[in-house]
């Protein structure tokens, strides 16, 4: 008798909590190793529904400090933002909110930014600060749904369920849906659940390479949709990308900010 | 000799009828399944978008805004207390609004003082956040936060008033209904992007949805309801929502009283069970059949539309009534049922065809008007009438064909008194006929010059009773917060980041900031929301929150750098107020709910000052402010026409039906003067001309005629026959002149029955219309004669 109640048990755990197997894929999703630093080319095209389109050029480096990584973004095109740059520092530890600063060249003055909320635009494009950074784990149940194919590469595709109000509160997500490859890793798409259900954000990540072992995006693109249709959607695309390139730890101040490329 | 052809062909018709009736009950059930299957699917819309032809341009441009910007339309939850800025009251907001959050459905955006953008420096920081991030945990917190929500210029009358008594939390609902993905069509949906049709249809947020809205909004906001934390709640969402509630409420009392009357009345006329199913089985299926095919050509039940059933069922009595009486007269003489058929057929067929006909015209002029729901009912009510014609004179005499009957000698006791009223009756338009002419003129005169004084008006919230909570809550919220609804512009530069340009937004500041003190009699500009206000408040914030500093940048790089600056930094009030090429810009004029006719000058203004400031770039007015005086004017203009339709088109079938032209013109004016009366009556009770009373001009005459058709038939044949006015005006008055006043009265009680309705607006349709109905039976039984008596001289009645 009481083994058939632990069996149930065991059995709604695995249908209503967590799931290691997919627990374990996620784990080895984080613990991938992207190098020590990256600098690159970014590409940040927003395309609207009735496409048009607007074009950002950023260059980005960053470094990873212990279990922290500290990201240095300058604006270089359009004009009316050039040299406007951004520095963040994305702590690894959840409860701990991030830190921000933007200089305004037109200002010439440096001003810290704290948010707490991850679902905001990063820099009015259809990813939010959240989409840019690594997710704590411990944030989430996850759960195996199945086995598929994306373009001829296996995945898996999993699912992941908030465990706090915070924690939507905090990305603006209810729940997501990541189909990552097997043979890498890679998140290759996702599909974010908005607060309004009926409104979705989908990844997919078009283009990826494998430089000196380490694989990289080349680009990705992030759709928003309400219901099915399509409401806005930014292209990112990464070029020069160099790994494990030295950078100097100066790189991440507000000084080196407002100093300009 | 056109007319006899005719009379004998109805008679042969009656023959067929008698000879099959059963085939000829099977066949008109048969070809009505079809219709009466579709009734399921009626649908009720009351939005202020209803109001308006899917293709009018204005309704066109509103929706373009909706699906750049959001619904304008809100629901505006305000609460008075006298401790806003306590814990107690903040908390209780708070949970308030979670609990909406969790429980209401169709929410796009929620602001109150909880979560409102506070824009604001600290130190070397930039913070832009909600105003009560956490809830203090000391006094000094929240006088602070009393300090900046006071301050602020954004809030004001926004989500507090200068009294700092009443605060709101406003609701802005989604506009577009899009059906949620499962996640495995989402995942489908990656490669399909490229071939996905891009013109699939939006779906607006309809009625239905506006209603679980509103109606799940009460029940969780009722709960928090207390002295110190007074509940109104308003909003044209709610509005509109509450609109129907009533509409429906009140249409079924309609019914029930009409169904009422024309059962008492029937059952006293004829005292036979038969006389009162069956013509409430023609009514009833003439009722249902229009509806049914409404409901196929997708045609939604809107407001004014409601009144189409029991005018259906007023306006069919009359002709079973006719075919009824005409028919027992007969039947009761020698018990021979076919001759009785087709007595009733050739005799009165032609005048029940006559009779409808220009019923069916004077509701039909409105068919080609430019309010939704009046062409609708021009349609559907005529549609509705030609089809109770039908049943009337084929179903009714097949049903009376299979039944069994029993000839009765008729009751001669009940009509003496009556005979006797009549006969006295008749002799006063042979008396006194020039009195009456002369104190008709002189009535006529006197209620055009009071007429012409009666104010336009298109207002749906003066709709409602004084006291109805919808009306209170949204006239409470008008007087201290200063607006429920708003016209919105949108200025579009056509150029990519041409909100950048420093000019242009000196120059919006400027407008806007002159147009906030706009007043127009009672119209005052409450508050405008632009992307002003985001500007201003992001630079005082980068410059240590200097209140100098509240202005708009003058450099071009400044502007853009800022506002990347606040797209980075947690709000995403921007695309509310930008498209994401910065190319449009959106400003929103707050107003009070007034009068359609009172918005025409504000409009007007509004447009022309962004007209005057951006001459280059495209400016659009739209929202429900325009939306209600688009729908004043269509109503207006379509009225006009309407009115001469119907007036042309009747005077040329009385020209026909009387059979000389002088005579179908003269025969106009006792119709027209009971409608020119009802005006002297709208003056005196105030009401306005408005969509619904303007219908009444074309409705009343289509009905009014009927009378005039009966009475001149018969008299002409009586004089014929006598070569005496006097002699004739007698015999008119015993015979038809009693069918005239009873089927005139069920049919201003038929009417009548409306001024039981919730609804101002249906009461004052009601009122009138029963009363220019009575009116007319006066003009017919007083004007008509003493007309007569001056016209048959001069040798017009051939």
């Amino acid at each position: 008798m009481i083994k058939i109640i632990l069996m149930v048990g065991l059995l709604l755990v695995n249908l209503f909590g967590d799931d290691p197997k997919a627990r374990a894929i996620m784990e080895k999703v984080d613990a991938r190793y992207d190098g020590d630093t990256t600098s690159q080319d970014m590409l940040m095209i927003m395309i609207d529904k009735n496409d048009n389109q607007r074009v950002r050029q950023i260059m980005s480096y960053s470094k990873d400090f212990g279990v922290n990584e500290y990201r240095i973004m300058f604006f270089k095109s359009p004009s009316d933002v050039k040299n406007t740059a951004f520095l963040t520092y994305d702590y690894d530890d959840s409860k701990v909110d991030d830190d921000q600063w933007l200089y305004l060249p037109a200002l010439k003055k440096t001003k810290r930014i704290p948010s707490s909320d991850k679902s905001s635009s990063f820099m009015g494009s259809d990813f939010s600060y959240s989409d840019m950074t690594d997710k704590d784990l411990d944030d989430y149940d996850f759960e195996l749904l199945k086995e598929s194919e994306v373009k001829g590469d296996k995945v898996w595709v999993i699912s992941s369920t908030p465990r706090t109000q915070e924690v939507i509160d905090e990305t603006g997500y209810t729940k997501g849906v990541v189909l990552v490859r097997q043979d890498n890793y890679m998140v290759r798409r996702a599909i974010y659940t908005l607060k309004n259900d009926a409104k979705k954000k989908y990844l997919d990540v078009t283009k990826m390479h494998e430089q000196d072992k380490v694989w990289v995006v080349d680009e990705m693109t992030m759709t928003s949709k309400h219901g099915s249709q399509t409401t806005h959607k930014t292209v990112l695309q990464f070029k020069n990308i160099k790994l494990n390139k030295e950078l100097d730890d100066n790189t991440f101040t507000t000084r080196r900010l407002e100093k300009g490329l | 000799m056109a007319h006899t052809k005719i009379e004998n062909k109805l008679e042969d018709f009656g023959e067929i009828i008698f000879n099959h009736p059963k085939k000829i009950i099977l066949l008109i059930l048969l070809i009505l399944l079809f219709p009466l299957s579709n009734l399921k699917d009626l649908r009720m819309d009351t939005s202020n978008e209803g109001f308006l032809h899917d293709s009018s341009p204005i309704l066109k441009d509103y929706n373009k805004f909706k699906d750049q910007f959001g619904r304008d339309e809100r629901a505006i939850i305000a609460i008075e207390s006298d401790k806003i800025f306590t814990e107690d009251f903040l908390q209780k907001l708070k949970t308030l609004q979670e609990d909406i959050e969790a429980n209401v459905p169709y929410i796009e955006d929620m602001t109150s003082l909880i979560n409102v953008r506070n824009t604001h420096g600290e130190d070397d920081a930039l913070i832009v956040d909600d105003l009560v991030e956490t809830m203090p945990t000391s006094r000094e917190g929240f006088s602070k936060i009393k300090n900046q929500a006071m301050k602020s210029k954004l809030y004001k009358n926004l989500l507090i008033n200068e009294s700092g008594n009443m605060t709101t939390i406003v609701i802005e609902t989604v506009a577009t209904l899009q059906k949620k993905q499962s996640d495995e069509d989402s995942l489908d949906s990656f490669d399909d992007e490229e071939t996905q049709a891009k013109d699939e249809k939006v779906v607006y947020l309809s009625d239905q949805e506006n209603t679980e809205f509103v109606t799940k909004l009460r029940n969780v906001v009722q709960k928090y309801n207390s002295d110190d934390f007074k509940i109104s709640i308003a909003g044209s969402t709610v509005v509109v929502d509450a609109l129907k509630q009533n509409m429906q409420r009140d249409m079924q009392k309609f019914m029930r009283i009409t169904f009422l009357i024309i059962m008492i009345f029937l059952f006293v006329m004829f005292r036979r069970v038969s006389t009162i199913v069956y013509p409430l089985i023609v009514i009833a299926l003439s009722l249902l059949t229009t509806l049914g095919i409404m409901s196929f050509f997708d045609v939604a039940f809107k407001l004014p539309t409601q009144i189409l059933p029991s005018l259906l069922l007023a306006v069919s009595v009359g002709a079973t009534v006719h075919v009824l009486s005409i028919f027992f007269d007969k039947f009761n003489q020698n018990g021979n049922k076919k001759e009785a058929i087709k007595y009733t057929l050739g005799h009165s067929g032609l005048a029940i065809i006559m009779t409808s006909v220009t019923t069916a015209v004077g509701i039909g002029s409105f068919a080609g008007s430019g309010v939704a729901p009046i062409s609708d009912m021009g349609t559907f009510a005529s549609l509705g009438v030609l089809i109770s014609l039908i049943l009337t004179l084929v179903l009714l005499p097949a049903l009376l064909t299979i039944t069994k009957l029993k000839a009765k000698s008729s009751d001669t006791h009940a009509y003496s008194f009556f005979d006797h009223k009549m006969e006295r009756l008749a002799e006063i338009p042979i008396k006194y006929y020039k009195i009456i002419i002369t104190v008709s003129a002189v009535l006529v005169l006197i209620a055009l010059y009071f007429g012409s004084k009666i104010e336009l008006s298109h207002n749906p919230l003066k709709w409602f009773p004084q006291a109805d909570k919808n009306r209170v809550s949204t006239e409470l919220l008008d007087d201290k917060m200063r607006g429920t609804v708003s016209v919105e512009v949108v200025i579009d530069t056509k150029e990519e980041n041409g909100w950048y340009s420093p000019e242009r937004l000196a120059k919006l500041d400027a407008v806007t900031s002159k147009m906030s003190h706009y007043e127009n009699g009672d119209y005052k500009v409450g508050k405008i929301i632009s992307l002003i206000d985001v500007m201003k408040e992001t630079n005082r914030a980068l410059h240590e929150n200097k209140e100098e500093e509240y202005r708009v940048p003058t450099d071009y790089n400044l502007i853009a750098q800022e506002l990347l600056l606040f797209e980075n930094s947690g709000s995403d009030d921007l695309e509310d107020l930008v498209d994401s090429r910065f190319s449009k810009t959106r400003v929103t004029i707050k107003l009070p709910w007034l009068d359609a006719i009172k918005s025409e000058p504000v409009i007007r203004h509004i447009q022309s000052s962004f007209e005057k400031a951006f001459p280059k770039d495209e400016i659009t007015s739209t929202g429900v402010v325009i939306l209600l005086n688009e729908t004043l004017g269509q109503s207006v203009k379509s009225s006009v026409t309407s009115y001469i339709i119907a007036y042309s088109a009747i005077a040329v079938l009385m020209v026909i039906i009387l059979g000389g032209f002088r005579l179908g013109l003269l025969s106009m004016i006792p119709n027209l003067a009971p409608i020119i009366l009802g005006l002297l009556i709208m003056y005196f009770y105030n009401i306005p001309l408005d969509m619904f009373t303007l219908l009444i001009g074309s409705i009343a005459i289509g009905l009014a005629v009927d009378d005039t058709i009966h009475f001149l038939h018969n008299y002409r044949r009586y004089y014929n026959k006598t070569k005496n006015e006097a002699e004739a005006i007698r015999h008119t008055f015993l015979t038809t002149g009693k069918a005239m006043v009873i089927t005139t009265i069920v049919l201003s009680l038929g009417f009548f029955s409306f001024t039981q309705a919730y609804m101002n607006s249906t009461f004052n349709f009601g009122l009138l219309t029963g009363s220019v109905i009575l009116i007319a039976l006066l003009a017919d039984l007083l004007l008509v004669p003493s007309l007569m008596m001056v016209v048959t001289k001069r040798g017009w009645i051939k």
